[in-house]
């Protein structure tokens, strides 16, 4: 591989990583509008029985989450991303990594509230990477 | 330094990140073959579990010793590795890592911290790859005896 190659592959590592990052700020921050501006144009969200394409039907799906699945209110919970392992193939690229979802509890302390996976597609679309498919399953609790 | 020796220095960092967490998600995966194929042929691991050497003797004494990890309704288990300080030398290498394990809660449906620690790993470039010569998992809370 040419000094410009492995370069490229550093980046993308750096720039998917940072895709992840944005994902769970903008939900967390509850900007869904954002967050859905995430997927590619016709990517693809699948958790559980949920499952939504393109950024449009996302937003209205997860925005729809607010107040059941979801605080309402930014602040009131956290998705801390773990364990990322990335593998980039050209403009496409897959990631595995876990979710632990904490949120604001009774007494205004911090609960465990569930854990999961995320397995990802993503694609480079104009320069950009975009998440072309993610599922988010739940592992605890099974639900 | 050279920009091939920074280069090289930033790859090895990356590699070394990602056999971490090929560690944990095969060991969690209690796919017990890949995850001792990323230790050296005269890797260690030693820990509450034990001690062995060699990738078909810690396969073996972890396939022997380590419950399963079913999915819901079993006791289902993630380890969550994170703070990576990795240091490199030419062809060799070490890390810190904390680990936490979080389990479904017993009786209940939801999750628990359960264990919190540290690992501490000597890595070894081996025929062109990453592998770690020697991991050391230690238990910080609860408070236990350290491992033999």
């Amino acid at each position: 591989m040419s000094v410009d190659d492995r370069l490229r592959r550093l980046e993308d590592v750096e720039a998917i990583r940072r895709l992840m990052l944005a994902y769970r700020s903008c939900l967390d921050a509850k900007d869904i509008r954002g967050y859905a501006e995430l997927f590619a144009a016709d990517g693809e969200f699948v958790a559980g029985d949920m499952h939504a394409r393109g950024p449009q039907a996302i937003f209205d799906l997860v925005d729809g989450m607010r107040g059941t699945l979801l605080t309402d209110r930014g602040g009131d919970d956290v998705h801390i991303v773990a364990n990322p392992v990335i593998d980039v193939d050209g403009d496409r690229a897959t990631a595995d990594s876990m979710w632990i979802y904490i949120v604001r509890g009774e007494g205004d302390v911090p609960v465990l509230s569930k854990i999961g996976s995320y397995h990802d597609v993503f694609t480079r679309e104009d320069g950009r990477w975009r998440f072309l498919r993610r599922e988010a399953p739940t592992v605890i609790p099974a639900l | 330094m050279t920009d091939e020796a920074r280069l090289q220095c930033l790859e090895d960092v990356a590699e070394i990140e990602r056999l971490i967490m090929d560690y944990a998600r095969h060991l969690d995966a209690r796919d017990l073959h890949a995850y001792s194929r990323l230790f050296c042929e005269d890797g260690e691991w030693s820990g509450n579990t034990g001690h062995a050497k060699g990738p078909d003797a810690i396969q073996a004494m972890l396939e022997e010793r380590l419950p399963p990890n079913p999915p819901a309704p079993g006791p289902t288990s993630r380890h969550v590795v994170s703070n990576p300080v990795i240091d490199v030398d030419g062809d060799a290498a070490t890390a810190s890592v904390t680990w936490a394990l979080i389990r479904r809660g017993g009786g209940e449906d939801e999750p628990e911290l359960a264990l919190l620690g540290h690992y501490d790993d000597v890595l070894a470039r081996e025929d062109g790859r990453w592998r770690f010569k020697s991991r050391r998992a230690h238990i910080d809370i609860p408070d236990r005896p350290a491992a033999p």
